[in-house]
């Protein structure tokens, strides 16, 4: 369960930015546009197939340069994730340069922005966990444990 | 629970007496944990076998259908399965982590966040130790989160 709270933490980071990223767009390059709900829809899926990314990193021990390659190939599939279902749904033309290049940089930004944002919140919660590791590992501390200590004679 | 430490005389036996009106589950758990504490794990080496008391292992690790118990800085095999050796110290300070590892909280200096949810125990003698995912929040659990 906690594992879906994980995941849904990071849906909803990416959705937000997601819908942001649609407004910019669709104000540069289909400002006249009439969006109809399936956007919705599109974004909503678009923004779970993004935050699946996260099961590319294995659940064992990976060395510092592996680590940089999958967050690269994290960074290819949200890629592909986004310009396979914007060629899809007809987002921008293929054919559109100063389109495909407004793609390549939002993903980036939303990209970077995500991977911040996640990163801060999985710090305060190692924050939080060393705390109580303290704790954990020395419980004997003023007002939690009655201590009674007395000489035995 | 009121809890009584008294200092004892040197020489003796270290002695834990409970009293209670009965002995519930939670009671039972605390036995076992302390007594697991207790019992000294037989390990190989070079073909030499060792006594390791359970307090001083930093972490087990399965690799290749062999289980190890890691020390400050020495390795040694161990002849139990790592499921085995979850349900021995269930309760006490060690904790499944990832689907090869088990860790002696005792022994974990820092936790850091790593990539893709997943956490990074900092051992005491400076090795790493990945937190997996789904492991994530039973440690949460077990620290009271």
């Amino acid at each position: 369960m906690k594992q879906i709270k994980s995941l849904l933490f990071t849906f909803v980071c990416v959705t937000t930015c997601v819908v942001f990223a649609t407004a910019c767009f669709t104000t540069v390059f289909w400002p006249q546009a009439v969006l109809g709900t399936e956007i919705l829809w599109q974004i909503l899926l678009v923004s779970f197939l993004c935050s699946m990314g996260i099961f590319i990193y294995p659940e064992r021990e990976v060395e510092g340069k592996k680590t940089l390659l999958l967050v690269f190939l994290h960074y290819l599939e949200v890629n592909a994730v986004v310009l396979g279902c914007g060629i899809w749904f007809e987002w921008f033309y293929i054919d559109n340069p100063a389109m495909v290049i407004g793609m390549v940089v939002m993903i980036l930004f939303i990209f970077v922005l995500v991977s911040y944002v996640v990163w801060k919140d999985a710090k305060r919660m190692a924050a939080l966990m060393n705390e109580k590791l303290r704790e954990y590992q020395n419980p004997e501390r003023p007002g939690e444990v009655e201590d009674k200590k007395s000489k035995n004679s | 629970m009121k809890i009584t430490i008294m200092d004892w005389e040197d020489g003796k036996e270290d002695e834990i007496i409970i009293r209670c009106r009965h002995v519930d589950e939670q009671l039972l758990k605390l036995v076992y944990a302390l007594k697991a504490g207790q019992e000294k794990l037989t390990a190989v080496r070079d073909g030499k076998f060792f006594q390791i008391a359970p307090g001083s292992v930093y972490y087990f690790e399965a690799v290749d259908n062999k289980v190890f118990l890691y020390l400050e800085t020495e390795v040694y095999e161990i002849k139990l399965k790592l499921y085995e050796l979850e349900k021995r110290f269930a309760g006490t300070d060690f904790l499944r982590v990832s689907k090869s590892v088990i860790l002696n909280l005792a022994k974990v200096k820092d936790i850091s966040p790593s990539f893709g949810g997943r956490f990074e125990a900092d051992m005491k003698n400076g090795e790493k130790i990945m937190i997996s995912r789904q492991y994530v929040a039973a440690l949460k659990e077990k620290l009271g989160l």
